[in-house]
């Protein structure tokens, strides 16, 4: 049996099927690598099948060995051929130094988001659609939703049962997650980090997942983790708006990211997102806490980054406002706006989610359920994207200052720019038209400077030697 | 046919730099590395089960028989335990020597001390190693301290990993997890692997670690380390006994002995240090031979609490103004620390209890016989630094 490295091994055992499975069966699988070891849950998938998933980070041969209550689960043993990872496989994205990220082989990750909350629970058609409109977008994150809201009737859920006020949350639907799977496993195949939003406020109730006990919420949590930790483009984010949950306190939150941070074997990235009154109100976690990777932030000011970046973490901004027209402010930006919060974010040294809200097309709000895009703003974000991937960076992943200046103009319309250049040779400036995606030499500067601009907004000015 | 018994010490000489991979009879395996010492290069083994182990050298043969030791240290939920099930409570001292010539006098010293543990700085490895060796023998486990270099833990962990009293405790580093996991794959004992560092440096949270290993000086932050983490806490430095120039090294005697029973009965396990600058031939923590102090002689009364602890015993929330630890019905036991209380009041199902009041700072132990009904008050000298041990006598 061989297996790429972090590729996904999966094992596969009969047992016992009375009772509740999910709740009543230990079963878990520890894979040693020389003298380590890493034990994994595994998970009831159903129908009297045990199933337990791996992901290996170091090529060779691991053995491993099976332990449970169940007896025909306990005990059993075998190996597995960790060999090298494929051209496209370059592991999970981790956090690079205090504010980037990279992937496990040391390739940088461009962390360019989009949010398609609830696109797994439409129609096969449109899910393909989805999966099709992604790769052809410069997205390399889906932030995505594992529980239905208050208004959805979805034939499957993670919990046994379909209709509000009869599920039982002891119990999964197998089905609901094998199709789920699948599609974490097409983004996987596309290249795209699946940021799974395990907690949202949306539910008021009418589900009432939003207020199980605490030993609902850590079992519910188990499961999740043992099902879909294995695969390598997972995040977690625990919860969506999670300001937004009266039921749950900062405590609860704390709690809960303490347990994923407990199931998970290999630590894969792990946030919570914050809700805002526009303009007025925010109120994000404490993003300093040690289990907490990365910040997830939901704000409308991609300025804001330099002041977050005291915490030394990654930040990004996960919802900044979507592109749109929306009746709700949060959805109804131009793509000048919301590209231009894109290069104010990532100038500043941090990252920036995309969405998408028109409400009146074929396939409804993209933030919603995929669909199509109609949007001027992602190929505005293609642009910035590649500008970004091609600046010089230093070891800890930030912009090489020595050798390379940025400087982003917003929505003024100056004429010209006066810098102050980093002594040493001069630096061959170009001209970023951030609307029209173009990249115009106007010449070399060193020093104090003026740089003559064509006053317009959106233009950015880029200097390297 | 090679026989070693269960968690001992199988050594043998191999010709230069070897891997060799052990497989017990019941599918197990351990895998071992060879390393240099002076210039012969040997290889050594902690069997783990009892059985026939194979291995590709030479006649490739061990027979592991039953053990006559409690095994190395585990981790159970946020306890230790020996291997063998024993709860295990850890009393470290700290021993940052580097001179051979007073290690035989420490060594002595510590058989002879409350310490079951001690923190020691990675040296010389033949130092290291024969240091190892006397306390096992001593019954004293070892907790090394690894400095963030690849090659240094290799050679270290492979050349000590087969002493069943060793625990491994990295030197705080930002390549934690890829250090932590290479130990992991050297040692094949697998034994305890910590990080020294701050919560908020370090998280401590990831599976790569077993326990946590933390400065702390105010020791109440315990409860919330054990709530947040769900390890065992391991306080390795809170200040030391002494006169130091620094703030951290000159600590009151009572109050470095009083955060040791704080953290304690707050569920976590606190590292003795000491640091009186004119001791002849050093300070102990800085390598002296023996503790000059008076801490380390009145943590005596807690190696015998800690000697006498029912198993299962955790921390309970059921007195908020006094840290408690308690088999709920059967056992309670409660450190009042700077606070002068006149009196406690328990409340207990009826029966028939053995209270001891015990002096922490004073040595005393007054013990009485008390019947319950549904309360029992305490009474109390008026003084600091008190703790009350209540046990079910019937």
């Amino acid at each position: 049996m061989s297996i790429e490295k972090w590729a996904l091994h999966e094992l596969a055992l009969p047992g016992p099927a009375d009772g509740n499975p999910f709740a009543d069966v230990e079963f878990q699988v520890t894979y040693q690598y020389q003298n380590r070891l890493v034990t994994v849950d595994g998970f009831y998938d159903g129908d009297g099948l045990y199933r337990a998933r791996f992901s290996p980070d170091r090529e060779g041969e691991w053995s491993y060995v099976t332990t449970s209550t169940a007896p025909e689960l306990d005990g059993h043993r075998g190996s597995l051929l960790c060999v090298p990872p494929g051209p496209d496989n370059h592991g999970p994205v981790g956090v690079h130094d205090a504010h980037h990220f990279a992937y496990a082989d040391g390739t940088r990750y461009d962390c360019i988001g989009t949010t398609c909350y609830h696109w797994t629970y439409e129609s096969k058609d449109l899910q393909e659609l989805t999966l099709a409109s992604l790769r052809s977008a410069p997205f390399d994150k889906v932030r995505m939703c594992l529980l239905p809201t208050e208004g959805m009737r979805p034939d499957r859920l993670p919990f046994a049962g379909t209709t509000p006020g009869s599920v039982d949350v002891s119990r999964y639907d197998p089905a609901f997650f094998q199709a789920f799977e699948a599609r974490v496993a097409d983004l996987l195949a596309s290249g795209i980090q699946a940021d799974l939003i395990l907690f949202h406020p949306y539910d008021r109730g009418v589900w009432g997942f939003d207020r199980m006990t605490p030993e609902e919420d850590a079992a519910y949590l188990r499961y999740v983790v043992a099902r879909l930790a294995a695969y390598r483009n997972v995040w977690w984010s625990l919860s969506n708006e999670y300001d937004f949950n009266h039921e749950k306190t900062i405590a609860d939150w704390d709690r809960l990211l303490q347990q994923v941070q407990r199931f998970d074997p290999y630590q894969r990235l792990r946030s919570i997102h914050n809700g805002t009154k526009m303009y007025e109100v925010f109120t994000p976690y404490d993003f300093g806490k040690p289990w907490i990777t990365h910040q997830s932030v939901q704000h409308w000011d991609g300025a804001e980054v330099a002041a977050w970046r005291s915490c030394p973490k990654p930040v990004v901004i996960d919802e900044i406002g979507y592109e749109g027209n929306a009746g709700r402010r949060w959805g109804n930006l131009t793509a000048d706006e919301l590209v231009h919060r894109f290069w104010q974010g990532m100038t500043a040294g941090g990252y920036v989610g995309h969405g998408e809200s028109f409400v009146d097309r074929e396939t409804r709000a993209w933030i919603s359920v995929g669909g199509r895009l109609y949007g001027e703003s992602p190929e505005r974000i293609a642009f910035v994207r590649d500008v970004f991937a091609d600046l010089p960076r230093s070891a800890d992943g930030e912009i090489d200052t020595d050798h390379c200046v940025v400087h982003y103009l917003g929505d003024r319309q100056p004429s010209a720019v006066e810098l102050d250049l980093p002594s040493g040779g001069p630096f061959r400036f170009d001209l970023i038209d951030t609307r029209a995606l173009t990249i115009t030499p106007v010449g070399e500067y060193s020093g104090s400077c003026r740089i003559p601009l064509p006053t317009q907004p959106y233009l950015a000015l880029r200097g390297t030697r | 046919m090679t026989e070693v018994e269960r968690w001992g010490l199988f050594e043998l000489e191999v010709d230069g730099p070897a891997a060799v991979a052990f497989h017990h009879e019941s599918g197990a395996s351990s895998y071992v590395e060879s390393f240099r010492a002076g210039d012969r290069w040997l290889l050594r083994f902690m069997p783990s089960l009892e059985g026939t182990w194979r291995y590709a050298l030479s006649d490739g043969l061990l027979t592991c028989t039953p053990a006559t030791s409690p095994g190395p240290i585990r981790r159970s939920a946020t306890t230790f335990r020996r291997a063998d099930g024993t709860p295990y409570h850890p009393l470290t001292t700290t021993w940052f020597g580097d001179s051979v010539e007073r290690w035989d006098e420490a060594g002595r010293a510590l058989a002879a001390s409350p310490f079951n543990r001690v923190r020691l700085r990675a040296g010389a490895l033949d130092d290291l190693d024969r240091q190892v060796r006397d306390l096992l023998a001593a019954d004293i486990a070892a907790e090394i301290l690894l400095p963030p270099d690849e090659s240094v833990i290799r050679s270290l962990v492979n050349r000590l990993a087969a002493y069943r009293n060793v625990t491994w405790c990295l030197d705080a580093t930002p390549d934690a997890r890829r250090l932590a996991e290479l130990i992991a794959e050297c040692d094949s004992s697998q034994h305890l692997i910590s990080i020294h560092a701050a919560p908020g440096a370090v998280d401590p949270g990831p599976p790569w670690f077993t326990h946590l290993s933390v400065p702390l000086e105010n020791l109440r932050g315990v409860s919330a380390l054990r709530r947040d983490y769900c390890k065992p806490v391991l306080v390795d430095a809170c200040g030391y006994e002494g006169d130091g120039s620094t703030p951290d090294t000159s600590l009151r005697p009572e109050e470095l002995l009083t955060r040791i029973w704080e953290g304690t009965i707050r569920g976590a396990h606190v590292t003795h240090g000491e640091w009186y600058v004119d001791s002849d031939g050093g300070p102990w923590s800085a390598g002296g031979p023996r503790p000059t102090g008076v801490v380390a002689q009145r943590l005596r009364l807690l190696r015998e609490v800690l000697d006498e602890l029912p198993d299962g015993v955790e921390p309970i929330d059921d007195y908020r103004d006094a840290p408690t630890l308690a088999v709920p019905g059967s056992y309670y036991l409660q450190y009042l620390g700077e606070h002068q209380f006149p009196e406690r009041t328990f409340t207990l199902p009826a029966g028939s209890y053995q209270v001891d009041v015990l002096d922490v700072w004073n040595h005393t132990v007054r013990r009485t016989t008390e019947a319950v009904t549904d309360t029992l008050t305490v009474r109390l000298p008026g003084t600091q630094y008190q703790a009350i041990q209540i046990r079910r006598a019937s």
